[in-house]
């Protein structure tokens, strides 16, 4: 009886440390993707931000608003990361390089490779880690990135394509200081990724 | 047949309604917002329950549109009992709206629940539209239900429930300026303004202009009074081209009276008698502030006249055979389906139930309309509290009812009374065998 009682005993303490360990694999994970990103929207964001000195230096009015919009943009998704790695009971670090500047279409093309990499293969990844392990607030954090990711890269594929025009200036970048998403001012109501009304978007120009 | 084409029109509207919101939330820029983390979901389903919301006001709004469509397939009297229960379920959907949306948006933008009720007031467009919106609803709302409403004077009642109207105004311009399923999608926004027209034209034009139109083609007039009974009075109004206006006995108007102490209040009151071209009978029984001062009114006074309303009349009767049942002031209808009835050769019995003799209103004439008839009218004058009565005694009641109508469930049978009245009788016919489909009955409490 003893015996019976011991072993059940066992499976049962080696079923809940099963079933702890992977949980915090689980968790662990999305901790980590958590950092990677949180690194990424920073580092991303001093990059933009250089970028928007250089652009300004080359006389390219319109894509230094771009750079300082999305820079904004990339500070508030590393903001909502951090809460995510807080509610985790992780303290959000991040190591920002110097970044590499050089010509203003250069820098463009680094943007647009890096945002592109972004919104095809890390984000899209992160988030089916976070449904996986049932975060909802990183996976919320990771679309909201996700979503604005998506229209950083078209707008710098947009600056390319006509990198002249975009020397004067006259073009506004709005972005919801909810959810980071941007975009060219149109008009433009309210956020359509976060339903957020126009009295919370910044507008750089 | 119609019932259910109209109900299938509203279910399928509703439809339209819930599946362009599902569309929009499971294809959402954040992902399927109805199965995904707890701020979308308190998102979508909160958005759901103001769609829901705005949906049902749509719907009271055609409830007591006075729609002439309408009240001919439900009858006036259970479209104004589906108003009342929508009326008082809308507090859910109009609770639940803001409590839900303003978690998500809470969770969004990590603050708190509080804060974000701050944000909302301070940068979002006709948030305070529809606070201010919703709190004249809920008061609304409080005030039409029956304990509070029975301590209420019906003036305050209906002047709170006129705040509605400004109330939905103010609510719709908060649905098009931030609702999400309007502004992200033209063609749902176009549906939604298509769907708020449809009901706005219907309302304007049968709830406001078809009265002042047939005010403008008849000019009523209160012509005399008539004093029935000690606490009963008919009205006999006048006016051009009677013989035009298209009422059958046994309807209802609402009138308003254009005189100093009435103008502001609009009641229902049934056709005493058939409309004869010349003049329209009210009979109307003192039981309230308003209904005591009919006697007061002046001939000459112009009335506003809204209808004919209402199904009670002799054009339902399918049978040969018809039962009367009238109580207390209930006989007004009566009243005149049995003139309309006995005109039309009808075999018919009347119970009329009265307290006492000095309560019963039409005793001659119902007298004079039985002698004309030929065999054809029997009347039992039931009275309760009358000892000295010849006639019936008691109550009106299934045994009574046996008694002196034994082939009761070969008869079309019309039913007016106070509602407890009503209530007892509908459930000694169903007893007797009466099918529901030959008991027609209405009430007035619009």
């Amino acid at each position: 009886m003893n015996t019976h009682r011991i072993v059940s005993k066992m499976v049962m303490v080696t079923v809940a440390w099963c079933l702890a360990g992977a949980a915090a694999l689980a968790a662990g994970g999305t901790l980590a993707n958590l950092q990677t990103a949180y690194q990424g929207e920073s580092n991303a964001k001093a990059r933009y931000e250089a970028f928007a000195v250089k652009a300004d230096a080359e006389g390219y009015k319109s894509v230094a608003a771009l750079f300082r919009a999305t820079a904004h943009s990339e500070g508030i998704h590393a903001t909502k990361h951090a809460a995510a790695l807080k509610k985790l009971g992780a303290v959000a670090t991040a190591e920002v390089a110097v970044p590499e500047v050089k010509s203003t279409r250069e820098n463009l093309e680094v943007a647009l490779k890096g945002e592109t990499a972004e919104r095809t293969a890390m984000y899209p990844e992160f988030i089916k880690q976070a449904e996986a392990d049932n975060n909802g607030k990183a996976k919320m954090s990771f679309m909201g990135a996700l979503a604005a990711e998506t229209e950083h890269a078209k707008l710098y594929q947009q600056a390319l394509n006509d990198l002249d025009g975009w020397k004067a200036t006259g073009k506004t970048f709005l972005v919801c200081e909810v959810c980071g998403y941007t975009a060219l001012d149109a008009g433009l109501k309210k956020c359509p990724v976060c339903a957020a009304p126009r009295a919370k978007f910044d507008f750089f120009k | 047949m119609l019932k259910l084409a109209w109900l299938l029109v509203a279910a399928s509207q509703l439809a339209v309604v819930v599946g362009c919101w599902a569309w929009n939330h499971v294809h959402h820029p954040m992902g399927n917002q109805l199965t995904g983390d707890a701020a979308g979901m308190f998102l979508a389903y909160g958005r759901l329950a103001g769609l829901l919301a705005a949906f049902a006001i749509l719907l009271q709004l055609l409830l007591m549109g006075r729609l002439p469509w309408l009240g001919r397939t439900y009858g006036f009297d259970r479209l104004a009992r589906a108003h009342h229960v929508l009326g008082v379920a809308l507090v859910v959907p109009l609770l639940a709206h803001p409590v839900l949306v303003t978690l998500g948006h809470a969770a969004e933008s990590d603050q708190s629940w509080l804060a974000q009720n701050g944000d909302f007031l301070r940068h979002w467009p006709y948030l305070w539209a529809a606070a201010l919106g919703s709190g004249l609803m809920a008061v609304a709302i409080v005030t039409s239900v029956l304990v509070v409403r029975r301590r209420l004077k019906y003036e305050t009642w209906y002047a709170i429930h006129l705040t509605l109207y400004l109330a939905i105004a103010l609510v719709f311009l908060h649905q098009v300026a931030v609702g999400s399923d309007f502004t992200d999608h033209p063609w749902y926004r176009w549906y939604w303004f298509v769907l708020n027209g449809v009901v706005a034209l219907n309302l304007a034009g049968y709830r406001f202009l078809r009265p002042l139109w047939r005010f403008h083609r008849h000019r009523f007039t209160v012509g005399r009074l008539v004093p029935e009974t000690a606490d009963v009075t008919s009205v006999y109004l006048e006016g051009r081209d009677l013989a035009g206006f298209p009422a059958r006995g046994g309807q209802f108007l609402l009138v308003r009276f254009l005189a100093r102490g009435f103008r502001w209040e609009e009641h229902p009151f049934s056709l005493s008698q058939c409309p004869d071209g010349r003049t329209l009978r009210l009979s109307i029984k003192a039981v309230g502030d308003f209904t005591r001062r009919i006697p007061a009114l002046a001939p000459g006074t112009p009335v506003i006249v809204d209808g004919p309303h209402g199904l009670l009349t002799a054009d339902r009767c399918r049978f040969g055979k018809v039962l009367l049942l009238a109580g207390g002031i209930g006989i007004t209808p009566i009243r005149a389906v049995a003139e309309d009835l006995v005109r039309q050769q009808h075999d018919v019995i009347l119970f009329y139930a009265n307290r006492n003799r000095a309560g019963i209103v039409f005793e001659q004439e119902l007298a004079a309309l039985a002698a004309v008839a030929d065999g054809r009218l029997k009347i039992h004058h039931v009275l309760s509290a009358d000892p000295g009565w010849p006639g019936e005694q008691g109550h009106l009641d299934r045994e009574r009812i046996l008694r002196l109508v034994p082939d009761v469930r070969e008869r079309e049978v019309f039913l007016c009374g106070p509602p407890p009245m009503m209530r007892t009788l509908r459930r000694a016919l169903a007893d007797l065998g009466v099918p529901g489909r030959r008991i027609h009955d209405e009430r007035f409490s619009l």
